[in-house]
């Protein structure tokens, strides 16, 4: 079962759009599945939703907990309209799992079964240094031990139902206005950060390039957090992103496709070579 | 004559040209490319520079790292155009157990004149080997570690024998370059023709011999320069940033150790057209990115070996 797991890697599904290259699924399918083919799938896309399926039923790594984050609380709670999700998104020193801007500014930090809490307190206190809302995204039967942790973070659990898994807010995140300049600079882009600097003061200092940084942090903790979160969400909203798609790719691949980046004409691509019968 | 050993990568090959521009009149660099790119686009400007400019260049036709490993074929196709003129590049090839397809793969192409690179698991007493070395249109052998015997017999057959020193010694991050400030690069260039009797000298300039992908961005930025630090020596000073405790504001990390390196060459005095490019961008205020760095650390090395050689 585990093995299923690294059948969701965006190596992979990178060189197989690049090379069309089917060997990390048919490794998988003739230790395990060759007596199935025909039976429980034909095609590539039916043997990844069948892995799929699996590592939901028995074995919840990361991917699932990321993509199922994507359909059942991104795609059918929130919506996708005006929001650019983020895979991986670095604050002080974390990188939190999934981050997304709309009218606000939410963290996720994934913790399932597998994983130790440890070094969630530190994560936790980085991400509320510049998002309003944070989350823990766990499993039901973790959910009284991190509602326990900060009252201000949110919980997400996946719940088991019948034979399949849903995905539930079991407490909403307070949101907060407080921001940290000095760590917000540093996770933004120098483009990024000089618009901030540009939209609040009129220009920017005249300084040298060398001088810039430290003087657009200098800058950038005078301007008062309402304002400085506004700028901010603005400014990440206008990252080239492929949120909008997201509900048009295959739904075991909606995680994969946010950290490949993938446009409308690679996942037409890549949907085209996952139609094909299963050759070993 | 000075070998430089380069993989073909973008700026590694960008200072190949800017070296040829300035140098064509006046040059004793024979660099030796290692194609490691599937996209040719730079590989084709670079080698067409180097024609124009007359300066001879070895290439290796089967690269042991990259994208291209064991694809001559591939190499051959590519760069057919430019390969026609064989007066203008001799073929090479890394030695390691492969001499018989070597034998064959020079036999079908007919080359004139050919380099070959030993690494160190070749034995020098295999048969194979000992043809592939016997072959009269083997002109030149790049060999490392000073290996006497290797040497000894390749100069009996006539070869012109040249050393390959792995030079550099890399570090794992760039911020372990602050407590070695400088260091001893090289003093072979003195003594590898005289007295040890090798035809040419050679080294992987001021990169390490291992071959890297990629990388993130650094928490330091370090700008490698070799110098003339007396008659007798060369070294390298490594110029790192204060501020190293993430990875952000690379600008200000640049700034910082330009102005070491700017002020270190103002100090000697010492200028040439790398110096003078790095203290350009340092005035300017202008971070010039990581690529560019390379290629004035390696671009230098080159202008400086060229000035020393004889």
């Amino acid at each position: 079962m585990r093995s299923y797991a690294s059948i969701f890697s965006s190596t992979s599904f990178a060189r197989l759009l690049k090379n069309e290259d089917f060997d990390f699924i048919n490794k998988k399918i003739e230790r395990y599945d060759s007596n199935k083919i025909g039976k429980n799938f034909t095609t590539y896309s039916e043997y990844i939703r069948y892995a799929y399926n699996s590592l939901k039923k028995d074995y919840r790594c990361e991917y699932i907990y990321k993509n199922e984050l994507i359909n059942e609380i991104l795609l059918k709670k929130y919506g996708t309209e005006n929001t650019v999700v983020i895979n991986e998104f670095k604050v002080g020193n974390s990188v939190a799992d999934m981050v997304l801007f709309n009218g606000t500014s939410k963290a996720f930090e994934i913790k399932t079964e597998l994983d130790s809490e440890k070094r969630l307190s530190g994560q936790l206190n980085d991400y509320t240094k510049i998002f309003k809302e944070c989350y823990v995204v766990t499993h039901e039967s973790l959910i009284e031990k991190y509602l326990e942790t900060d009252v201000k973070i949110g919980v997400i659990a996946i719940i088991s139902h019948n034979n399949s898994i849903k995905m539930e807010e079991v407490r909403k995140a307070t949101v907060s206005e407080e921001i940290d300049a000095l760590v917000l600079i540093r996770s933004l882009r120098t483009q990024e950060y000089k618009n901030i600097i540009t939209a609040y003061f009129g220009q920017l200092p005249y300084v040298s390039n060398f001088q810039m940084f430290d003087e657009c942090a200098r800058l950038m903790k005078q301007i008062p957090s309402v304002e400085l979160n506004r700028l901010f969400i603005g400014e990440l909203k206008r990252r080239t992103s492929n949120t909008q798609l997201l509900q048009s790719f295959y739904k075991e691949l909606r995680q994969l496709c946010l950290s490949l980046k993938i446009n409308q004409k690679d996942y037409l691509e890549l949907s085209l070579k996952l139609s094909q019968p299963i050759k070993l | 004559m000075y070998y430089p050993y380069l993989r073909g990568k973008q700026f590694e090959l960008l200072s190949l040209r800017e070296f040829a521009d300035i140098y064509s009149d006046n040059c004793k660099v024979f660099p030796v490319i290692e194609p490691v790119k599937s996209s040719f686009n730079s590989m084709k400007i670079a080698l067409k520079k180097l024609q124009e400019k007359k300066i001879s260049y070895a290439l290796v036709l089967n690269p042991q790292v990259g994208e291209l490993i064991r694809n001559t074929r591939t190499i051959e196709m590519e760069l057919e155009q430019l390969l026609e003129d064989r007066d203008s590049w001799i073929p090479a090839y890394i030695v390691n157990s492969n001499s018989k397809g070597i034998i064959r793969q020079i036999q079908i192409m007919d080359y004139h004149h050919v380099m070959l690179i030993c690494q160190d698991s070749v034995d020098s007493n295999n048969p194979d080997f000992e043809e592939l070395i016997g072959l009269a249109v083997v002109t030149k052998v790049l060999i490392n570690n000073d290996n006497r015997s290797l040497k000894r017999k390749l100069q009996k057959l006539g070869k012109e024998v040249i050393r390959l020193d792995d030079n550099f010694k890399p570090q794992k991050k760039n911020s372990d370059y602050v407590d070695i400030p400088e260091e001893k690069f090289t003093e072979e260039h003195r003594y590898y023709d005289i007295e040890d009797h090798y035809q040419g000298l050679g080294d992987y300039t001021v990169l390490t011999s291992d071959f890297l992908e990629g990388g993130r961005l650094p928490y330091a930025v370090a700008i490698h320069l070799t110098y003339e630090k007396n008659s007798d020596e060369i070294w390298v000073r490594h110029f790192v940033s204060d501020t190293n405790d993430d990875n952000t504001n690379i600008q200000g990390k640049f700034g910082e150790a330009a102005e070491k390196a700017v002020e270190f060459f103002e100090r000697i005095p010492f200028s040439n057209d790398s110096i003078a490019e790095l203290t350009g961008y340092y005035r300017n205020g202008q971070y010039p990115g990581l690529g560019v760095l390379k290629k004035i650390s390696i671009k230098n090395h080159l202008e400086l070996m060229n000035s020393i050689i004889s």
